[in-house]
């Protein structure tokens, strides 16, 4: 052969090898045994309800309720959650279609989507968001073999954030929201209950969260979780044999223990 | 992992028995119309081919430059805009046997999808050998290897053929032609995706005026060893060639070798002018 016909097949071969290289790197959830393990929690509590306490736990539970900020940070997850999902969207990166079915016909694509939400800060002038004054927070999904994995994860960074009363979109009344300037810092494991929400009521997920948290003049150190599920917020709640779940509602809230469910009427202090 | 292809077997018999000598001296060359589509024939000097696939002009006896009229075409069906140019080279020419470099570029822009935008780049290169073995049978053989490269995060699935994104891929083809009079000929065409690699792409989108995704992934086929047996007819007349067949398998789109991912009836039409 000619050396001519040996050079073409030579780049044949050079360009095959090179391209042998460009996987793209998934990685795995930073967290995932302790998601895990707390997610097992929520589907089945270890701790026992203590049924001749259970009302004197009401207050120790509704101070807990308090800390873990349900007024804005469910919302604020929620609508990170969705622009994720749009990002899917927009790229058709999933197998997904609009009503949740898989679908054959697409591309099998494995990435990784990396979100980074400048926060409003406490002030929100118009123009551009300041990320520098405002800080921001970030979230990682993994796409594998055109499915979204089910755990995403990320942090915040000196988010600062402006509550207004009418951003309480997921409806927790039990817990009514002034406006307040509310600042986080610290991670955020996500574990998703079912698709991306397309609007904030539609979020499916268990929150877990390690840092710093609360308003402008009362910040704390913070460690806890909830979730949120068919528009419900549930959390733990520790007692002396494990953890109860404490789902809240518009009026009541429910406790769910190793030994039963109990329905609590806030107002008037009763369950049953 | 690497599968030998009945495609590439055929290509390094033809590479053999052109190294050897042994077809050499079978046949000398004659005025008898050319199979040029798919082989290591060459259009001709200062012939122009106005085909149904293809666009040539041979520019000097051993070069010819072309376009695929159908990539363009595609517009019309499905989102995406493909402009694309080949060269064909003749790199060896001795008695019964050739052997022909093609190398092409198809640029795909990608349909924009709110925040999903992106190209394609996409470079078939393939290397023909044919060996007219007997005076009318010819044995065409082609190594091909397709590199893309995917710039932004647009919409892959669309940018494909129903999941078949342009991913990078080593083909091998075999086509066997019996010449069963001046113009008529029988063929007998394998096509095989010997190997199938990612498309690797990237691209940061802007959502709103507080956030940005950042998309970092790779794109495969679902199909990742497509292959097609057809069997059909090439009418060779001077100014008109006419090229026919059916088959089996997974369509391969011509020129930019991209297969259609759904396995069945494989039809095989090129039509053209040669002036």
């Amino acid at each position: 052969m000619k050396p001519r016909a040996l050079i073409a097949v030579s780049v044949v071969v050079v360009l095959a090898s090179a391209a042998c290289t460009s996987e793209v790197t998934l990685p795995d959830p930073p967290r995932e045994a302790e998601v895990t393990a707390v997610a097992a929690i929520y589907d089945n509590p270890t701790g026992t309800i203590d049924v001749a306490a259970i009302e004197s736990m009401l207050d120790a539970i509704q101070a807990r309720l308090d800390q873990l900020h349900a007024e804005w940070l469910p919302a604020l997850m929620a609508e990170a959650l969705m622009r994720i999902a749009r990002r899917l969207a927009d790229a058709n990166l999933t197998t997904a279609t609009d009503d949740g079915a898989e679908t054959v016909r697409h591309t099998v694509i494995d990435a990784v989507v990396d979100l980074t939400r400048v926060c409003r800060g406490w002030s929100d002038p118009p123009g551009l968001p300041d990320a520098a004054a405002n800080g921001s927070m970030q979230l990682t999904a993994v796409v594998e073999n055109g499915t979204l994995r089910l755990d995403i994860w990320g942090g915040a960074t000196a988010c600062h954030s402006r509550l207004d009363p009418l951003d309480n979109a997921i409806g927790l009344s039990v817990t009514p929201s002034p406006s307040a300037n509310l600042s986080i810092d610290g991670t955020l494991d996500v574990r998703l209950y079912g698709p991306l929400p397309r609007t904030v009521g539609d979020a499916k997920f268990l929150l877990i969260f390690n840092g710093r948290l609360g308003t402008d003049d009362r910040i704390a150190d913070a460690s806890f979780d909830f979730r949120i599920l068919e528009g419900v917020l549930a959390f733990r709640y520790a007692v002396s044999d494990g953890d109860i779940i404490v789902e809240v509602g518009a009026t009541a809230i429910s406790l769910r223990g190793s030994n039963g469910v109990f329905t609590c009427d806030l107002a008037s202090r009763s369950c049953q | 992992m690497h599968r030998a292809s009945p495609g590439g077997s055929a290509l390094t018999l033809v590479l053999l028995l052109g190294a050897s000598g042994v077809a050499r001296a079978a046949t000398p060359t004659d005025d008898l119309p050319r199979l040029d589509e798919r082989t290591a024939l060459m259009i001709g000097a200062n012939r122009l081919k106005v085909g149904v696939l293809s666009f040539d002009y041979g520019l000097v006896e051993r070069v010819s430059i072309g376009t695929d009229p159908p990539a363009w075409a595609a517009r019309a069906f499905y989102p995406v805009l493909i402009p694309n140019a080949h060269v064909k080279v003749s790199l060896f020419q001795r008695g019964p046997v050739a052997v022909t470099g093609q190398g092409a570029g198809y640029y795909l822009v990608l349909r924009q999808n709110g925040s999903a935008t992106g190209s394609l780049v996409s470079v078939p290169v393939s290397l023909f050998a044919s060996v007219r073995f007997q005076p009318r049978v010819w044995l065409h053989g082609e190594g091909a290897y397709v590199f893309v490269r995917g710039f932004g995060s647009g919409d892959l699935n669309a940018s494909g053929i129903n999941g078949q994104v342009a991913a990078q891929a080593a083909q091998g083809a075999a086509m066997l032609e019996w010449r069963v009079t001046r113009i008529f000929s029988l063929t007998a065409l394998g096509r095989y995706q010997f190997w199938t690699g990612p498309l690797a792409f990237e691209g940061t989108g802007t959502l709103d005026p507080y956030t940005s995704v950042n998309v970092d992934g790779t794109a495969k086929p679902r199909v990742e060893h497509p292959w097609m047996a057809i069997g059909g007819v090439a009418l060779l007349w001077r100014h008109f060639h006419l090229i026919a067949g059916a088959g089996y398998g997974y369509y391969f789109v011509p020129g930019i070798d991209i297969a259609y991912p759904n396995k069945g009836f494989v039809p095989d039409l090129s039509a053209s002018f040669v002036l």
